[in-house]
């Protein structure tokens, strides 16, 4: 475990990136990314589940982050448009020092989603999210997220908001 | 990986296999990036790209005739493990059936009534309910080249499943479709784009513009055949 200071700036963290996910605001959730990005997403719950042989349901790195950005502030991303209504909870949280300076945090999640571009319908999304937060000039900025679903070898409905 | 969407199964094999939509439902993706579907929504008249029926609901949409180089099929891939990858393949096929298989590239079609073969995947489609489907899907790997392992994987990532940049838009519109069937009137459909320019190839085949709906009439017109012995 890190100390209070270090514990407190992650926790901090967390629920402002799960607010901007939340409330689909692309361009500022974009900004908590440092340039090098793993925003991964398996399609499998076990944890040695390796992305270079196993499929994700995302795996992107900042090139592809930037495009799926991008495709959601067309307008024409018609999966959502309009944006999934969604809250999510956050608790459990862990924080360690990772590699390089890094903060390791770990926290679970309950997420909400009502899903509102063909009819109305609420999804929940439940899971263990990971995220290595490294410490920039005015705070901290994440450099991977990687969110483990429980019925990550399920069949999914759509998964084209920010998770 | 399995993708859920609250449509009936149908619809999906229909999907895969029609060129009509890309221009309009996957339009965020065009508007972001260069891809091998973009040229389904520039000049109608440039499109070379074509659809065919091989009967028995067998569809198919072929891009191979707006390629213009090899690999266009596979994000343009270069390099010492695709020259490798290029010179086994002269020396299993020899150089002229090589060079088709890297211009062509693997099949875009629909074999009746739900596998799908979409160039670097495979899926298949799952009937749940009248009004809920499971799509299936997994990347190719190809024997003797590892290598291609991670492009697969990113490709179909890219294009297939709930998170990817192609299929949410199918399966969201799918959707929609299904709650318009609900209105009941008018009682048809129209799928008439392209009869009159469809035409019977040298082996009996119809094909088209791969914005015309000959895939569509031939997917239907099977489907009432075998469900009504008519």
């Amino acid at each position: 475990m890190v100390g209070d200071q270090d514990h407190q700036a992650a926790v901090e963290f967390l629920y402002r990136e799960a607010r901007l996910a939340d409330e689909a605001r692309y361009a500022e959730w974009l900004a908590l990314w440092t340039e090098e990005a793993v925003y991964w997403v398996p399609a499998s719950t076990d944890p040695d589940a390796d992305p270079e042989t196993r499929i994700s349901h995302i795996y992107d790195n900042r090139a592809r982050l930037e495009t799926r950005i991008k495709l959601l502030q067309t307008g024409h991303r018609y999966s959502q448009e309009p944006a999934s209504l969604m809250r999510r909870l956050i608790s459990n949280i862990e924080v360690v020092d990772g590699r390089d300076g890094q903060l390791v945090a770990g926290s679970n999640f309950i997420l909400a989603e009502l899903s509102i571009q063909a009819k109305a319908e609420m999804h929940w999304w439940v899971g263990r999210a990971t995220h290595h937060l490294r410490r920039v000039e005015g705070g901290l900025r994440m450099s991977l997220k990687k969110v483990v679903l429980i019925n990550a070898a399920e069949p999914l409905p759509n998964l084209s908001f920010l998770i | 990986m399995k993708h859920r969407c609250a449509a009936n199964w149908k619809t999906l094999p229909e999907n895969d296999s029609d060129g009509y939509h890309l221009g309009f439902v996957h339009l965020a993706l065009f508007k972001t990036v260069r891809m091998q579907y973009q040229r389904v929504v520039g000049d109608e008249k440039a499109i070379k790209a074509v659809v065919r029926d091989w009967g028995h609901g067998h569809i198919e949409i072929d891009w191979s005739p707006g390629y213009q180089g090899p690999f266009e099929w596979f994000g343009g891939a270069a390099g010492p493990v695709v020259a490798d990858f290029v010179a086994a393949l002269e020396r299993r096929d020899g150089p002229e059936l090589a060079r088709q298989r890297i211009l062509q590239g693997p099949a875009h079609a629909l074999i009746f009534p739900n596998l799908f073969l979409g160039e670097t995947n495979i899926a298949i489609v799952e009937p749940v309910d009248v009004e809920e489907c499971v799509h299936w899907h997994t990347p190719m790997f190809w024997k003797g080249v590892p290598e291609f392992n991670g492009r697969l994987l990113r490709m179909a990532e890219a294009g297939m499943g709930p998170a990817s940049f192609l299929m949410p838009e199918d399966l969201i519109i799918a959707t929609r479709n299904q709650q318009g069937l609900r209105a009941r009137t008018p009682e048809w459909l129209l799928l008439s784009r392209g009869l009159d320019r469809e035409y019977l190839d040298d082996q009996g085949r119809a094909v088209s513009h791969v914005t015309d709906e000959t895939t569509n009439r031939a997917l239907w017109r099977h489907y009432r055949a075998v469900m009504t012995e008519a």
